[in-house]
């Protein structure tokens, strides 16, 4: 788990935005993607990102490094993401589908679209996998397999015992794998 | 162990690096024999190197836009020693001890060269300066030469 530098937070905790710019800098990233993971909706991804900083910064004065800052941030992250997710999914809104989540900024002309296709791959299969699979599944493997997170770091992150993130991630996993055998989905990049 | 306790693991413990000692052995030596497990081991890591390969993703620039805005409006809420405090603390933090070492032999190079410059106040050459023989010629004794006319009583009686 990346870490920041205490002095920064604590500059950032002073009022002094050069600082916080250097915190979302560094994780605006991180919490981005987790957001657009759990919410598979770029909308609700922005305002999750725009809620997160907003509570980081205001949280900051409270800090005390008693546990990571990472651990804390990413706590905040799943928090939100999923709060928003849920908040929308009762009022009907839906996941998009990967087509629909890329962003048009990064489309290519048509004489390189079999390079697009080639890169699109995986980004668009891992789409589809985390689009079947529920919320509580997806954090679990995007804070383990693209975060990289450890047993432990995990449960901070997302407040539950090891016990629990293992018996997540067994899961996970097994959806993961019972999807990608039934709608033949490839691994290889 | 039987499959079933074997699959539990390896979708856990095992591809996340966790398992070690006899247990990682036992494992090991069913993989060998057991082609469905070894199967599935082969389709979790490629699963996650899949995942991996991924990345993250910048979110678009008004978002950090749109956080300035709703936190500008935030008071203030350290005083002003412990804003100073925690200012010096953070640029200092910054730099590297390469800097700070070059910044402290530039210095000191400064210092060296701004005393060998600075005017000597010995006796002699403060005599001899313009400005002393000039303010010894207000005084009127210098129409007769300055060496003549130097000697005091005092001077005389030690001599």
């Amino acid at each position: 788990m990346r870490e920041i530098d205490k002095n920064t937070v604590e500059m950032a905790a002073s009022g002094d935005m050069a600082a916080f710019e250097d915190i979302y800098k560094q994780f605006s990233s991180t919490v981005y993607t987790i957001s657009l993971g759990v919410t598979r909706n770029r909308q609700d991804a922005e305002e999750a990102t725009q809620d997160v900083f907003v509570k980081v910064f205001r949280g900051l004065k409270n800090f005390r490094f008693g546990s990571s800052f990472g651990t804390w941030l990413y706590r905040i992250t799943m928090n939100t993401a999923i709060n928003i997710h849920r908040k929308h999914a009762r009022r009907g809104v839906t996941s998009l589908s990967y087509d629909e989540l890329k962003d048009t900024r990064t489309a290519a002309p048509a004489i390189q679209h079999e390079e697009v296709e080639r890169q699109d791959a995986a980004p668009r299969r891992v789409s589809a996998i985390l689009d079947n699979i529920s919320p509580e599944h997806r954090s679990c493997i995007m804070l383990r397999e693209i975060e990289g997170l450890d047993y432990r770091e995990m449960a901070g992150a997302l407040s539950i015992p090891l016990n629990t993130v293992r018996s997540r991630l067994k899961r996970a996993r097994e959806a993961i794998i019972a999807y990608c055998r039934k709608e033949g989905i490839r691994y290889e990049l | 162990m039987n499959c079933k306790k074997m699959k539990e693991l390896i979708l856990t413990d095992y591809v996340d690096g966790r398992l070690a000692g006899r247990a990682l052995e036992e494992l090991e030596l069913h993989l060998g024999s057991c082609q469905d497990c070894h199967a599935l081991v082969e389709e979790l890591r490629a699963a996650g190197k899949l995942f991996r390969a991924v990345g993250q993703e910048e979110p678009p620039s008004e978002v950090w836009y749109k956080i300035r805005a709703e936190i500008g409006a935030a008071p203030a809420r350290f005083g002003l020693p412990e804003t100073v405090l925690a200012y010096a603390r953070y640029y200092l933090s910054r730099l590297r001890p390469a800097v700070v070492i070059t910044s402290a032999a530039i210095l000191l190079l400064f210092a060296l060269t701004a005393v060998r410059l600075m005017p000597r106040t010995d006796y002699m050459e403060t005599l001899s300066s313009e400005d002393d023989i000039l303010a010894i010629s207000y005084t009127g004794d210098y129409e007769n030469g300055p060496e003549s006319d130097l000697g005091t009583a005092a001077e005389m009686f030690f001599l």
